[in-house]
């Protein structure tokens, strides 16, 4: 799972392969993570944050949330959001690129709780500027899933990062 | 700016650094990322990315995407545009161009009004980009707005260039 451009190695945190099942239940539940080490990303850099859903089933319409913060569960920080528009769509991305303006105290994003897919595909959400993520701490990616319906299984395959380094 | 990997360079960028508040009476930069000589080769496939913030619901602004060899609107080559609405928040111009040679990219028409150019872009064109001595020389990518009425302003989040 490293990418190579033109024969160099880059390797920013990933993940690797589907997760197990997640099933029978409505309420939002982590389905996997990924830690950020601290000290890996500084001032003015960018974080791209890549992952899905793939759900089985098509009795409900499902969730996916990023979350950040310092420990796995439904609690940390909301990210960002988005809801499959119909419960056919068994697969259910989400794409960010989070804007680090100051390593402890503000990193900007597309409004947290605005269902969108990928942030350039929402040119009418505002960015909000997220207080409580410090990078200088160890930090963990989380994705999240709830479905409306319990019936429903929903899986992540990948949570893929980009560090892009700022001046 | 640059993003290196065991010391190579990999991917450019400008910065995460929420920029300056521009009222944008008249087409304004915003900010800028550089393209440093020879960093690209003929062949290259690049992808120029930005994100604004505008404070209201007052004013449509026109956003521009240029290449010059200094962040200056006087002859620089438009290669991109995006007509914001009222209530674009986060107006953005997302474009990949690749270089069939030194001095010629090629890309989404640069008239066409879009804030990306990936999915259902109906009606586009592709267009040839020109510019002299483009990838030896290297230059600036730089973003514009210009606020049609009312008195929103626009402030960019963030700018960058990666291959």
């Amino acid at each position: 799972m490293i990418s190579k451009v033109k024969g160099i190695e880059y390797n920013p945190p990933r993940t690797v392969g589907d997760t197990t099942g997640y099933t029978g239940v409505t309420t939002e539940r982590v389905v996997n993570s990924l830690l950020i080490p601290g000290g890996s990303l500084k001032q003015y850099d960018l974080l791209g944050i890549d992952s899905r859903l793939r759900k089985v089933g098509t009795v409900g319409t499902a969730t996916i949330r990023i979350r950040i913060g310092t420990a796995v569960n439904t609690s940390q920080q909301l990210v960002a959001t988005y809801t499959a528009t119909n419960s056919t769509g068994t697969l259910i991305p989400i794409m960010r690129r989070l804007s680090i303006n100051n390593l402890t105290n503000s990193t900007y994003a597309p409004s947290v709780t605005t269902s969108n897919a990928w942030d350039h595909a929402g040119p009418t959400i505002s960015w909000q500027n997220i207080t409580t993520i410090n990078w200088a701490n160890d930090q963990y990616i989380i994705i999240t899933s709830q479905c409306t319906n319990s019936a429903d299984t929903v899986y992540c395959p990948y949570i893929i990062t980009d560090f892009i380094q700022g001046s | 700016m640059i993003r290196k990997a065991n010391g190579q360079n990999l991917r450019i960028t400008a910065n995460a650094q929420v920029g300056s508040t521009f009222a944008c009476a008249s087409e304004t930069i915003l900010g800028s990322v550089t393209l440093p000589p020879d960093f690209l080769s003929s062949g290259a496939i690049i992808t120029v990315r930005n994100s604004c913030t505008k404070s209201s619901t007052s004013s449509p602004f026109t956003y521009k995407l240029y290449f010059n060899t200094t962040a200056n609107i006087t002859g620089a080559l438009q290669l991109g545009t995006f007509s914001a609405g009222v209530g674009d928040f986060s107006p953005n111009i997302y474009r990949r161009f690749v270089f069939t040679n030194t001095t010629t990219a090629r890309g989404l028409a640069s008239t066409f009004s879009t804030s990306n150019d990936v999915g259902d872009v109906v009606g586009a064109t592709v267009a040839t980009f020109t510019f002299t001595n483009w990838l030896v020389g290297g230059g600036v990518f730089f973003v514009t707005g210009f606020r049609g009425s009312g008195t929103d302003t626009l402030q960019l989040i963030n700018i960058s260039l990666e291959v």
